[in-house]
Order: structure tokens, then sequence, then C-alpha cells
């Protein structure tokens, strides 16, 4: 699950094969040191790791359980209803209320209304409600005792306010919470109505089955049906109980002339996008929108599906992006990269370098097989050329630099040399060849990567697995004839 | 039904678990269900005993490594293979990134349509319970749940979808499945008339230098999906047929930096009539209904005319219901249908927005702890079936175990037409 930009994920040129014949980057492979086995992200088991949930503005760590409770959304952070960037926070300093507090901050709140787009220019990288306090008045109101802060949201973004939709300005952070949904008593109302109703259904079925044995099952045209209850008075009167509440049917209202002269103005209504941000409001006039909270961001623990065992466990501390452990093919994977895109020719061998690098600090031994592949991969692929025998990649060591090329570099075999381009400690550059068969759709070369594993911790080593295999395909880019 | 709830404490590597994680089939009394409407356009995901989903988003995702964003509807992919792994993608979004919880902890109430394809819920109930282990799923029909958030029994829905528009008669919570009518004048119906209209008889603005000229001169500019569909929601209405040929004002509407479209008020008032006078050859949305009406057994007419209820995107343009009426009033006029002009017609007003009133009923009936459970199928009642989900869910697992013991191997793998008829024969008995 790392997080790659997405730029780096549209082109890509080498795709390793994962055992549930998903296409994937290296990057998104993990590697199980129990199972001895590399998994993509659509073969291990992601949860959310309930100690890590936080809010990506303030970066507050919030326990699972508040979290909960707020619906995931965080409590003094807020999104832009037109834009969804997270709101800066503003505060205006009003002097103590001279006994007539209601007038006071009309007068001080007209007083700073130009300051907002005077500062917003230097205040664009204010996010936070931390770094975004800033004094809207003079110095002096402010040394005075009973003096109270209020606060107003307002978008670094599009500049949307709280205080153009009207919303006055407040006391606390937590004063714009959402209103509520408009039906909620009537929802309530419906909710203990089939409770109860369920618990009718079941009684009586109780009663049922110790005359009848077997219980027919229940669709779910049983709850809604109340005519079976017409003699028992007590349903009865829950039924007429929720009736009154729920909704009745009316003639369709007639649509007002308004509609047939009146110009209408797009900029005030919301779009689809705007409405569905809100979806228990969802107003359609830009002066009906309201902040909404922030929803809160968690970091994941992924398991290998086979044998359950962690193999990616993030930090605790939301502000550390570090895990505590991490399993991943990178450590363990040669990375395999293609040096430059290769001029082929339809039909012809075409050479394609190669570049080999190894990530571990013992001597790797590396060899290629040709891909038994399934036929559907044979359909895209074209014919390779790829090095035989095996390749020995001694360990990248701080000292090499310093020492003699010639004692560090690969060890090679009789005919090896033809196959290598060029060599260093830790990597090495192969001649792998492509012969284009297509014209239509671009050179794919795969072949096997076998290479050798050494566990670093004792209790891992397992004799019977010494090396191990992933397929890996190439994108060779276009042929021309 | 708690008799059901075991508790499995040991891991197969034979470590204690933090407590934090759960396993097998333990459901927590307290969590809830977990409620999605996987709508063609945009699907509504939220937790049971709560008024309004707590996000509507687009039923897209995005495939990695290719970078291609799919819709989880696409024709393309319904009846293959891949669908498995677009769902998985899909739900790993909903579940992890907005809803942040793990799914295994939660039951499942999905709302499918009656007519939703069999790979799609099939897939589907393999990605819920193969690669997330969620312990629960119910599948809750589409017009059950409208229904759930009216509080009444009796209900006449149309529900006016993407593709296509469905009216389901539901009498005293039967829906009467001989009159359901399908038609495809629908909101897709809507788009194709707007840019048609548009293309007739609008035009573009130039913003800079306000140039105008008529939009089937500028080529270039593409009207996309969501462009239609906001032009319809901000400027458009149906117009009623009493008010005859009056033209509301023209509307400017931006559609990039560059230009704006001038929209006039004949497209605004008539784009809708498409709905009333059917498309590609399908019938209309008053005739429908009222061949639906047809279809209804006699005696439950009247009622069922009383409580119409539309559901569904486009169910919010403005002056829908009163069109709908009168045009049902004209209709009754002709022989066919003169059996019906006696009766009343009556329009329920929704007291949800009319794209999530399915998700609310939803929202009620999962927040029923005991009600889903025992009209859910479990994952070990799925691997029994070997996993082919049955036609409806109105069966507990008591019979699910009647089943296994009358034919534990019988159930053959590549006929799914005859596990549903062992399942149904199972019923019977």
């Amino acid at each position: 699950m790392a997080s790659i930009p997405l730029a780096l994920e549209y082109k890509r040129y080498v795709l390793y094969l994962c055992r549930c014949s998903g296409l994937v980057g290296i990057e998104s492979l993990y590697f199980c040191r129990h199972c001895k086995l590399l998994r993509c992200m659509d073969c291990v088991s992601v949860q959310i790791d309930g100690t890590c949930i936080s809010c990506p503005s303030c970066n507050d760590s919030v326990p699972q359980t508040d979290a909960k409770a707020k619906k995931f959304r965080c409590t003094h952070c807020y999104q832009c209803p037109m834009c969804t960037t997270p709101l800066a926070t503003r505060f205006v300093q009003l002097p103590p209320p001279p006994g007539k507090s209601e007038s006071a901050p009309d007068t001080s709140s007209g007083k700073t209304d130009a300051s907002p787009t005077k500062e917003g220019t230097g205040e664009s990288t204010a996010l936070t409600p931390k770094t975004s306090k800033r004094l809207s008045l003079t110095p002096s109101s402010l040394k005075s005792p009973g003096s109270t802060k209020m606060y107003y949201l307002f978008c670094t973004s599009c500049h949307w306010t709280t205080r153009e939709v009207d919303i006055p300005d407040k006391r606390s952070l937590l004063d714009f919470k959402e209103k509520p949904h408009p039906f909620q008593d009537r929802y309530k109302a419906l909710l203990s109505y089939y409770k109860d109703l369920d618990l009718y259904e079941r009684v009586s079925s109780q009663n049922m089955s110790r005359q009848v044995s077997g219980r027919k099952p229940r669709p779910f045209s049983s709850l809604l049906d109340t005519s079976k209850y017409k003699k028992d008075p007590e349903v009865q009167r829950v039924v007429k109980q929720v009736q009154s509440v729920a909704l009745s049917a009316k003639d369709p209202v007639r649509l007002p002339d308004s509609y047939y002269t009146e110009p209408v103005d797009v900029s005030s209504l919301t779009t689809i996008q705007q409405k569905l941000l809100d979806p228990s409001h969802q107003p359609s006039h830009v002066k009906d929108l309201w902040p909404h909270p922030l929803p809160l961001i968690s970091r994941k623990t992924i398991r290998c599906r086979g044998c359950d065992h962690i193999l990616l466990k993030p930090d605790v501390n939301v502000n550390l992006v570090r895990f505590k452990i991490q399993h991943v093919a990178i450590q363990v994977v040669p990375r395999i990269r293609l040096i430059n895109v290769p001029k082929l020719t339809l039909g012809e061998p075409s050479l394609v370098p190669v570049s080999i690098t190894s990530p571990v600090s013992y001597s790797m031994t590396i060899s290629f097989n040709q891909l038994s592949s399934s036929k559907k991969l044979k359909e895209i692929l074209c014919p390779a050329v790829i090095p035989e025998g095996s390749f020995v990649l001694k360990s990248l060591d701080d000292t090499s630099d310093l020492l003699d090329d010639s004692s560090q570099s690969v060890s090679l075999g009789a005919d090896q040399s033809d196959y290598v381009l060029s060599s260093e400690p830790g990597r090495i550059v192969l001649k792998f060849g492509a012969i284009p068969s297509r014209e239509d759709i671009d050179a794919k070369i795969g072949f096997e990567v076998v290479f050798s594993y050494e566990p670093l911790i004792e209790a891992d080593r397992d004799p019977g697995v010494t090396e191990l295999t992933v397929p890996v395909i190439i994108n060779c880019g276009h042929s021309f004839a | 039904m708690s008799a059901r709830v075991t508790r499995t404490v040991s891991s197969p590597a034979g470590r204690s678990l933090a407590s934090s994680r759960v396993r097998g089939n333990l459901v927590p009394q307290d969590k809830g269900a977990i409620v999605l409407d996987i709508g063609h356009v945009h699907t509504k995901l939220g937790v049971s005993g709560e008024p309004a989903p707590r996000y509507i988003v687009k039923s897209e995702v995005l495939m990695k490594p290719y970078g291609e964003i799919l819709n989880v509807w696409d024709d393309k992919y319904i009846n293959r293979e891949e669908l498995y792994l677009i769902l998985c993608r899909f739900l790993h979004k909903v579940f992890l990134e907005y809803l942040i919880i793990n799914p295994r902890e939660y039951r499942i109430v999905i709302i499918e349509s009656i007519v939703s394809p069999l790979n799609f819920r099939n897939t589907l109930a393999k990605a819920l319970f193969i690669h997330f282990s969620v312990p629960h799923v119910c599948f809750l029909p589409h017009p059950s749940a409208c229904l759930f958030s009216l509080g009444s029994s009796t209900a006449l829905l149309i529900d006016i979808g993407l593709k296509e528009t469905s009216i389901v008669p539901v009498f005293e919570g039967v829906s009467l499945i001989r009159s359901i009518m399908q038609t495809t004048t629908s909101t897709s119906s809507l788009h194709s008339s707007l840019q048609l209209l548009l293309h007739e008889h609008c035009q573009v603005k130039n913003i800079a230098n306000g140039d105008i000229h008529p939009l089937s001169d500028n080529k270039d500019l593409e009207l996309t999906s969501s462009t239609l569909s906001n032009i319809i929601m901000q400027t458009c209405f149906v117009r009623s047929l009493d008010f005859g040929d009056a033209t509301p004002p023209d509307v400017c509407f931006p559609i990039n930096a560059q230009f704006s479209l001038i929209i006039s008020g004949l497209v605004r008032c008539h784009v809708a009539d498409i709905l009333f006078e059917g498309c590609d050859g399908d019938v209309s949305l008053p005739i429908s209904l009222v061949e639906s009406l047809l279809l209804c057994p006699i005696d439950c007419r009247s009622q069922l005319c009383e409580n119409i209820v539309v559901v569904g995107g486009s169910a919010s343009l403005p002056g829908l219901n009163y069109r709908l009426l009168e045009e049902i009033r004209l209709l009754c006029g002709n022989s066919r249908y003169q059996c019906l002009d006696a009766l009343k017609f009556k329009f329920h007003e929704l007291h949800s927005h009319p794209n999530y009133t399915a998700w609310q009923g939803a929202s009620i009936i999962g927040a029923v702890e005991s009600a889903i459970l025992e009209r859910s199928i479990t994952k070990e009642d799925f691997k029994l079936l070997d996993y082919h989900l049955p036609d409806w869910m109105s069966c507990n697992s008591q019979n699910w175990g009647s089943l296994q013991q009358v034919s534990p191997q019988k159930i053959p793998s590549s006929q799914p037409g005859k596990v549903i008829q062992t399942v149904k024969s199972g019923f019977e008995q």
C-alpha cells in the first residue's frame, strides 16, 4: 500500500507477476518470511490499525472509540463544502462587552471584514488551527482582560468563508458542528417501530414453533405486513402510532410560476458533487452550505493471508513516517530496471539492457529461466533471449570504492561475459533480447528470476528453501519495421 | 439467533490473538451493520442506525497498476472474472478508506435490485466472504428497503435509475412480481435528450472575447456525463402541461474557463419531456405505470394508486410528480385505461432525499439485529452452496443445515441452476 505518485503508476516498464496472476510494481509486493512467498496487495489481508487513527490536517491522534462516536471525523478541523480543502481557522479578538453583548460582534466583524482578503495571500500555507491563528485588531484592544476570541473558517484555496454564508462567528471551533438530519425524530420512531415489530414476530413465531415442528423461513415482507396482527390490539396501537409520524400521501404540488419567469444564476447553485459531500442535507443553494468536519485517516496493518503473520505494522506515533514491522519485497527481491527504452526492429532480435540490483548484504546468485506462462500471457509476450547460467552479485560494501575493482566485481563463468554490459558490486547490467512479433502492441518480454535467499534471522532459516523465483514482465516499448 | 454467535480465539499459527482482532463468527452486539447501496453512478455507504449515509461516492475505482478508472458496473467486465478484482478493490476503498472499519467485525447489508445480474451478485458475495471474510451478508431487495423507510406496507415504487426505470407495486409487503414493469426511459435518456437539444438550440459563449456561436459548430467541446447531470439538476425542471407554451429565461452555464453555454429556456423546460414520450422505442414512464397497474389485482389498485413513491437520482427534478399525475390523468381518458379513471393518485412526499431512500430503509432494518441475522447468509452457508448465492435471502441457517443433511455432496458445481432448484426444493419441504 505504498503511496506512490500516480504519474509513476501510469507508465510502468517493469512489472512483477504475483502468484494471484496480478501484475504489480515491486513496491506493492510483500514478502512473508514465514511462508517464503511474495504477496501482492490483493492477496494480503489489510486491517485498520485502531491505534493509528488521526486527522490529516492537525495530525492529532484520535482513539478508536472516540473516532467512532464522531463518525470518523475530526472534531475541530473542517473541510470546505465548495472544494474539500481543509479550512483554515481565523479569529477576531473582541473587546470586552460594554453591556450590550449582542451588538459587539457586529461592529468588530465589520471592522475586520476587509482583513481576510488582505491576509489571505500571506497565509496560504496556514492550514492547521494552531498555525493560522492571527490577530486582526490593534494591540491596545488585545491587552484588555475581558476580551473574547471569535472564530470563523476560511478556505485558502477558493476563498470561501463561513461569513459568506451568514454563519455567525463562534466562540469555539466545536460550535461549527454538523446540523442534525432534518427528519431525525421520524427516523428514530421508525427504528423503534421495526424493533418492536420484529420482537412481536419472533415471540409469535416461537409460540407457533411449539405447535408446528420446523420453522418456515420468513421473507422481509413479513416485517412489513401488519395485517396479520389485526386482532392484536397492542400491535395495532404501535402501528397507528407510527402511521401518525410516517408520511401520508398527498397530491403533488404544482411548480410555482417563478420557475418559468425568474432567471437562474448558476453560480448560486451547488453542483452534484458539492451536494453529495453532505448526504443528509444535500443543499442546492450555495447559501445553505455548511463546513463539513474533516474525515479522519487510518494507518493499516497488513497480514499474510496464509499464515496470518504481520507483514507491515505502522508506528503508533502519527507524526512518524516509519514502520514497526516491515517485510516487503524490496528488501529481498533483486530490483530489475530497464536502462533505456530500446530501439526495436520488427522480427529481429533487439538488445534490451537490463540492470539488476541486489538489496541484500550477502552474495546473491541469480539465474534466469524462460517463463512457463499461461495462454493468456503468451498472447501478449514476444520471444525473449535470456542470459544463460548463473551470476553472482557480491554484496554492496561501503568500502568497495577504495578497493581494486577487479576483486569485487561479479564472478563470471566461461561464456558469460558476452551477456554482461557492466558490473559493479551489488549491481550488474545484462543484455537481454526481444524479438518483436507484432507492430500494433508494445513488445513485452517475460522471464523468471531465480535468486538465492538467506534469511537474516536464524529462526527463519529453512534448509529446504534457499532460492526464490519471481516472474518479471518488461515492457520494451514500440517496435518499428 | 444469539446462539449463532461463537467465539474463536486461537489462530492457525497457535498464537493468542490481541483482543482487538475478531475472527470467526463473532458479531459483537453494539457494532451495527454496514449498509451499502451500489448504484450505477453513485454508491451510498454508511452504518445502520443513522438516518443518512456517511458518504455518497462514485461507483468507480482506480485499477493499479494500469491507472484505469473503472465503474464497477462496467459493461465490459460485468460477466467476466475480472469483476472479482474490481469489486475487491472497490470494497477495499469503501471499508478501509471511507468507513475506516474492519469489515470482518460487522454484518453487511447490501441493497440489490431485483433484476441485478447473477454474476454481479455472486462475485460480490464471493468478494465479501472470501476476500474480506465477513461473517454475515444480507441481500435486501430494493423495494423492501424503500418501504422500510416509508413506514408503510403498500406502495407503488418508481425507481428512476441510470439505465432503466423499474416500477414495482408492493402490496402489504409483498412485491407483485407479475406486475413489475421495466423501461429504459431513465436518466440516461434524459442525458441523450439534453445532448440532442443542446446541439440544436444552444450557443457557446467564449468568455475571453465574448464571441457567440452555435454548439454544433464547436466539435471539440465535449460534454461529459457529469456536466450533463449538473446542467439537468441546476437549470432544468419538468414543465406542467397546463402552463402552455411559456418559455423560461435563458441560463448561462460555465463549462470550463474558456467557454460557457447559453442554455435556452426551451431546452430547460422540454428536456424532461423524454420521460413522458418514451425513448428508443421503449414505453414512457406514465404508460409503464398504468400498464403495471392494469397487471395488478383489481382489489389492490386503489391502495397502490394512493401510495405512489418516486425514488432514484432523477426523482429530485422539480415538478416531476405533478407532471406524472397530469400525464396519468390524460391516459385515463384512453379507452384502454378507462377502468383506472375513478382512482385517486397520490404521491408520497419523501422525508429523505430520493437518492438514498432505499439506503435509509436498509439502515433502519440493519439496526434490528435479529431480523438481519435471520435473513442473512453466512460464510459457511455460502461455502456449502458451492459459492453460488440463492435467489433470495428469506431463508435461515436452519434450512441450509437441513439442505446439507439431505444432500451433502449432491450439489453439482457446474450447474448453478440445479443448485437453486435443490435449494428451492429444500424450502418447500
